[in-house]
């Protein structure tokens, strides 16, 4: 594959309930990564972000963040109703192609908006699930339970905010930044729809995504991981096979939740420590779904 | 460094204002199945999927990818939601398209659906934003204006917009699973009520449940496949602002450039010659001669004259949306897909009573938004020559 790499990342303040809306986060954000490299929208060559409109209770809430873009003359661009993390995927994909060398990947969610425990529970199957009323917090309850542990679930507090990470392919990577921050591989993989149909102490589709890395050739300082509630730290672990003294969420952003946005930020705390030289191998990952039905993973690296 | 990308399987649902005979993945299997018995693949030898879809507000389910990966076969595989407004079907092949072309997998499938029984579209296309008067009243209140203007501009005479609908609906005729199945006359176009002034009853899409699926795969896999291929010769994605003063909202440059983009990957210079038929997104009857400048089919205000000559029709220089296109279908995440999935199965000539004669390149094209998300490809019966 092409070298591709994280060359610039920035996100916005991540302490809870924002005073802004989602146009003027990712106005900030965009603009602060594209000048961390000197770049302007013009230089970009591929746009892709992504959101949920359920946060903001409105359809199409990514139409208006565009004007936070700046996207005239127009732009090559696409949006995922997905966590950023898997924008940032779809712009990897976009580069192998070897036409352009640059784009920008942006997220944004505010959660504060609405009660996302309830928010999460239109997730479900509408037939046979969301009649039970199962919110965000119930199934933790129940992957809990399968975990054997008791008690009430702890959430990862949440936060509104938005973030950015400037990819850039080749030669063109060295040039905005003298240590940029290789993927050196990146996957994901979904599990199955059917809640009853799941081991939910097996994260089966982050196991599947470390396989397809080959996760254990690599030696890894340092993972930012993507967890809703404590005790999913643990599963994680034990599913990636990950070394009980690797450090594990050291990026300040990495202590929030900030829904939608997360898996994006997981990726830039794991580049960015790459890009200052505090690592030269790190692991970064994202998680989707009711129990985590759906992981990405990427492998960041000081040499491409 | 991009290789090709072939077009190998189709499925479409039947479109109808309520399928009640099948739940949400239900539907989409039906197109999912379709698609892969015309690809002759088993699940196994997919590895990748791309949904696309409309805002979640039309089901009142967020992220239905997570409760449908089942339904989808991609469990334990990659899968990809891609929201672009109403061009999303189209982004979402187009998405898949760089799977295969960027070398990572061998076989995705794509697939978009909308299934609008579950809510009402007019006010689900109606968003309120903090601070803004609400003024419009579904995409029809929307695109109105837009419409006045073009006539303005053009000094069309009325009649256009009744001729794309009767052409559109004849068509939809030929295709066993098109929404309406009926066809007006010009009469009852001129006598139906106005819903968005100028845009009346007749001249308006359906709203349509309904799912359309391709599986597109690399060249080597194309030549494992049971029927003729059609090949990805362009594809392209353009994203301007709704708002801006200036704006040129009747022919926006999004498109325009959207379009050179593509042509120019396919090597097209005159895309009224050098292709043989289009798909083109027209939810209301007068985007046809709109969209027909727009992507340089005619010259700037002289689109209608094609209209007016018979020039899209079934047998013209450039048929148009002879499947009846979005005014006789339109599930609204599907239905940008539904015009690549027809571009595609008229080059590899599979598309059965609405097969246009010959066609070896066509073109299939979606739009969104405030008329400012553009998706198009082409498609022909060679790869281009790299």
């Amino acid at each position: 594959m092409r070298p591709v790499a994280v060359v610039a990342f920035t996100h916005s303040e991540l302490d809870g309930q924002s005073v802004w809306d989602d146009v003027e986060l990712t106005q900030k954000v965009c603009s602060a990564v594209r000048k961390q490299v000197g770049l302007t929208q013009n230089d970009i060559g591929f746009t892709v972000s992504g959101s949920s409109d359920f946060l903001s209770g409105r359809p199409f809430s990514f139409v208006s963040a565009l004007d936070g873009v700046g996207a005239f003359p127009p732009i090559q661009e696409s949006h995922v109703e997905m966590d950023g993390a898997f924008a940032l995927y779809e712009a990897w994909v976009r580069l192998q192609h070897g036409d352009i060398d640059t784009a920008l990947v942006y997220a944004f969610g505010q959660a504060s908006l609405g009660d996302l425990n309830r928010v999460l529970g239109l997730q479900m199957d509408p037939y046979w699930a969301a009649p039970l009323g199962l919110d965000e917090e119930a199934v933790a309850g129940l992957q809990a339970a399968a975990q054997g542990l008791s008690g009430a679930v702890q959430r990862v507090p949440l936060s509104d905010g938005a973030a950015a990470i400037i990819l850039a392919a080749g030669d063109r990577a060295l040039e905005l930044n003298e240590q940029p921050a290789w993927i050196r591989g990146i996957e994901h993989r979904m599990d199955c729809g059917e809640l009853s149909q799941r081991d939910l102490t097996q994260l089966n589709s982050a196991h599947a995504c470390a396989k397809a890395l080959d996760l254990s050739q690599y030696r890894i300082e340092q993972a930012e991981l993507h967890f809703n509630f404590e005790q999913q730290r643990d599963l994680l672990q034990e599913s990636l096979q990950l070394s009980g003294d690797i450090p594990i969420n050291v990026g300040a952003s990495s202590q929030v939740d900030t829904y939608m946005v997360s898996g994006l930020l997981r990726i830039g705390e794991a580049a960015q420590a790459v890009m200052n030289g505090s690592a030269s191998t790190t692991l970064a990952h994202a998680s989707a779904g009711p129990a985590m039905q759906q992981n990405l993973l990427c492998v960041l690296g000081a040499k491409p | 460094m991009s290789r090709p990308c072939a077009v190998i399987g189709v499925g479409q649902t039947r479109y109808a204002a309520k399928r009640r005979d099948k739940s949400l993945a239900g539907l989409v299997r039906e197109a999912a199945d379709r698609a892969m018995r015309d690809a002759g693949l088993e699940w196994g030898q997919i590895d990748a999927v791309v949904l696309g879809k409309a805002p979640d507000f039309f089901e009142g389910i967020m992220m239905p990818e997570h409760h449908l990966a089942s339904a989808l076969g991609a469990t334990g595989k990659p899968i990809l939601r891609v929201h672009t407004a109403g061009s999303v079907g189209g982004s979402t092949a187009v998405v898949a398209s760089h799977l295969i072309q960027s070398g990572v997998h061998e076989r995705v499938l794509c697939l978009a659906f909308e299934v609008q029984s579950c809510s009402n579209a007019m006010w689900a296309l109606s968003p309120t934003y903090p601070f803004q008067p609400p003024t419009v009243a579904g995409a029809g209140g929307y695109f109105a204006p837009l419409i006045r203007a073009y006539i303005r501009r053009s000094n069309a005479p009325p009649e256009i917009g009744w001729k794309v609908v009767v052409k559109d609906r004849r068509n939809a005729l030929k295709n066993p699973l098109a929404h309406i199945q009926s066809e007006p006359t010009l009469e009852q176009c001129a006598e139906a009520p106005i819903l968005w002034d100028p845009i009346n009853y007749l001249e308006t899409c359906p709203s349509s449940d309904g799912a359309c699926a391709m599986v597109l795969s690399s060249e080597a896999a194309a030549k494992e496949a049971p029927t003729k291929p059609a090949f990805v010769q362009g594809t392209s994605l353009r994203s301007e602002p709704i708002f801006f003063p200036g704006r040129d909202q009747v022919t926006p440059q999004a498109g325009r450039d959207c379009a050179a983009d593509v042509y120019r990957q396919a090597q097209i210079s005159d895309p009224l010659n050098e292709l043989d038929m289009a798909e083109l997104y027209v939810p209301f009857s007068w985007f046809e001669p709109m969209w027909l400048e727009n992507l340089g089919f005619a010259e700037p205000g002289e689109g209608w004259r094609m209209v007016e000559r018979g020039d899209t029709d079934f047998g013209g220089v450039l048929p148009t949306n002879v499947s009846g296109g979005v005014l006789s279908s339109n599930p609204i995440g599907a239905s940008g897909m539904i015009r690549f999935a027809e571009a595609a199965l008229q080059v590899r000539g599979l598309a059965g009573a609405h097969q246009v004669e010959a066609v070896r390149r066509a073109v299939g094209h979606a739009y969104g938004g405030g008329s400012q998300f553009f998706a198009m490809w082409v498609v022909g019966d060679t790869p281009m020559a790299s």
